[in-house]
């Protein structure tokens, strides 16, 4: 789906379906199809395009909205003029209702507002990266506030889907930190 | 020095007020939020917003390494702490000279010799300025009785620690002052972190009186004039005017030279403001405190001398010195400030929070209007509840009366309650346009609306 606002149609999922029959039985392994307002995309294994995430592993994925895929919650962000150099930082999300995105990735948020750490020191392996299975109370990262570390949990068993903030880099309070997969 | 980039500890009006002041004279503004700020006024026209904490002001602005922290963070060179909130917190002075940030505000000694009122009012004695008649800490609740009879009844319970017009309690009858100290002392104990208590005299028939200051550490200290501030309800102010009507020179002159004496005797730097109550009786006046910040009231100063109070905070914070000396203030006409809050008058000033659906402010020569508000404004539940600090200028105190009628009249906000109605009575009164007011002014206004007692007719 290109369209934000179409929906499939009954008639266009028989096509859909009578196009994943007739793939199935083929010996392709991708099939890419684009009509008016719609592109399809059916395979099996790794995808082909970089960022067809919602392929992987399946038989048939629509191609995830961008917009909604990158922005995940209310933001906030809009100063322009004369910005100070690490204005770079994403948008951020309330505390009280934790964003869950299409694919079912829970956000965790920024504690408390710092300096954002993904490993315990400079030498050691980060505390999680993308694929990474943690669990609830697992430290995700460290949150350092004037020479105070505070730890980061998961808050939620699942794989890590997305890490959205580099190692060394200034978050506000109730930023999201990295997105987990229960 | 010269400072680039400014970290604003603060929100509402005196947020804007502050990140207005910057552009005027080019440092860049971080504004360091609450999460229910995000979105306010002063978020969206400073240059970046940093989200420092939930709504609850302990975890935000009332929590000192979040907001260094933020400083830090977004390589600010300065804070500036507005008022309330941590503005007369030693602990964020300090805390700012360790991690090399300009605290735009007096030394942690300044603050620490001021906001222990005890302490404050040893300096004042030893400089030759009138205190009122008082004690030492309370340590026993006999020998206070003693104290008190000394001193002679009302007197008034105060808080060592106590500020905001919190943490005192007038005592008329001897016979209750020992409880009274009791319930007193662990109030301030709850409110402050120190359950120290002192006596000083009430004075019944009183004008709060006050006198703006500017040093500039370098040894030059100014007086930018007095404040009248007698109309208070519950210890809060409600309308502030300068000059003070009706003090005579002499007085005036007096007044001023002991706030100058004061500050001169700590070094003063920065703004601040000696407070004093006027006996209207017999025409003496004794030191209250010294506030060692901006306050709530500076545009009715600024108004009557053209000088941008916030802006000379910034030039001294950058180690400049004054730009000009006492000769060179002049003062001309007569200012009023109206604050309108977000209460209802009817429901014995009940908060009224949430959203401003229509936001019309009064516009005319001579209006100056400090606000955070905008149409569809949410007034959050979290915070005070000033919306706006509605202020005129007259040549004369009756011009000045005239235009605040108009302005408030003109003054159109709906969504919820609000003080503007309430402003225009205490105006409209005949005693507050004779000048004939005293610190128990708008509670007598209050009672006599409670008793049905209806005031002049707003024209629409």
């Amino acid at each position: 789906m290109e369209e934000d606002e179409q929906k499939i149609t009954p008639e266009q999922f028989a096509q859909i379906r009578e196009i994943v029959e007739v793939f199935n039985s083929s010996n392709f392994d991708y099939l890419t199809l684009e009509l008016a307002g719609m592109k399809l995309t059916v395979g099996t294994g790794a995808a082909p395009v970089p960022n067809a995430a919602a392929t992987a592993g399946s038989g048939l994925g629509l191609r995830p909205n961008p917009k909604i895929a990158e922005q995940p919650a209310a933001a906030v962000e809009k100063n322009t003029a004369g910005t100070p150099d690490q204005s770079q930082t994403a948008s951020a999300s309330t505390s009280a209702e934790v964003p869950q995105l299409d694919d079912g990735s829970v956000a965790v948020v920024a504690p408390t507002m710092g300096t954002f750490y993904s490993r315990p020191d400079p030498s050691s392996p980060p505390f999680a990266k993308v694929g990474t299975s943690v669990d609830a109370d697992e430290t995700v990262g460290l949150i350092e506030i004037m020479k105070v570390f505070n730890n980061v949990n998961a808050g939620i068993s699942g794989v890590v889907t997305e890490v959205c903030v580099a190692d060394g880099e200034a978050v506000e309070f109730g930023q999201v930190i990295m997105r987990i997969r229960p | 020095m010269k400072l680039v980039r400014a970290l604003i500890a603060n929100r509402g009006e005196i947020a804007v007020r502050i990140v207005r002041a910057c552009q005027a004279i080019g440092i860049e503004t971080v504004i360091a939020t609450s999460e229910a700020d995000r979105d306010s006024l002063a978020a969206r026209i400073a240059d970046r917003t940093f989200c420092v904490g939930p709504a609850n002001a302990l975890e935000s602005y009332l929590n000192p390494e979040r907001m260094v922290g933020a400083a830090v963070i977004t390589e600010c060179d300065c804070l500036h702490p507005g008022y309330g909130f941590l503005s007369e917190s030693p602990a964020l002075a300090k805390m700012c000279a360790e991690n090399d940030i300009v605290f735009v505000g007096p030394s942690p000694d300044h603050i620490l010799q001021m906001g222990n009122k005890i302490l404050a009012r040893k300096i004042a004695e030893e400089c030759g300025v009138p205190t009122l008649p008082g004690s030492e800490p309370i340590l026993d609740k006999k020998e206070a009785v003693g104290v008190a009879r000394k001193i002679g009844l009302p007197v008034m319970i105060k808080a060592a620690s106590g500020g905001g017009g919190r943490g005192m309690q007038i005592v008329d009858d001897i016979n209750t002052l020992a409880a009274e100290i009791e319930v007193a002392a662990s109030e301030a104990g709850a409110a402050f972190g120190d359950s120290t208590l002192y006596l000083e005299k009430y004075i019944s028939n009183a004008r709060h009186i006050e006198v703006q200051v500017l040093g500039d550490g370098h040894g030059n200290i100014v007086h930018l004039g007095e404040r009248d501030c007698s109309l208070q309800r519950r210890h809060q102010k409600m309308v502030e005017e300068a000059p003070a009507p009706g003090l005579s020179v002499d007085l005036r002159n007096r007044m001023c030279d002991a706030a100058v004496t004061l500050a001169r005797t700590v070094n003063y730097k920065s703004a601040g403001t000696v407070e004093f109550i006027f006996d209207i009786d017999s025409e003496a006046f004794y030191f209250l405190e010294m506030n060692t910040r901006i306050q709530v009231e500076h545009p009715v100063t600024e108004m009557i001398t053209g000088e941008d109070l916030v802006e000379e905070q910034f030039r001294i914070a950058a180690g400049d010195k004054l730009r000009f000396s006492q000769a060179e203030i002049s003062f001309r006409g007569h200012a009023i400030e109206c604050r309108i809050n977000a209460e209802s008058p009817e429901a014995e000033f009940l908060p009224s929070p949430g959203e401003i659906t229509d936001w019309q402010p009064p516009i005319a020569p001579y209006i100056r209007l400090d606000s955070h508000c905008f149409p569809n404004y949410k007034v959050p539940v979290n915070y005070d509840s000033m919306l706006a600090k509605l202020v005129v200028y007259g040549r004369d105190r009756h011009q000045a009366i005239q235009r605040m009628k108009h302005a408030l009249s003109q003054f159109a906000i709906d969504g919820i309650e609000t003080t503007v109605d309430f402003q225009y009575r205490l105006i409209s009164s005949s005693n507050f346009i004779n000048g004939q007011m005293n610190t128990r002014f708008v509670d007598e206004i209050v009672s006599q609306s409670e008793k049905g007692a209806s005031g002049p007719p707003i024209p629409l």
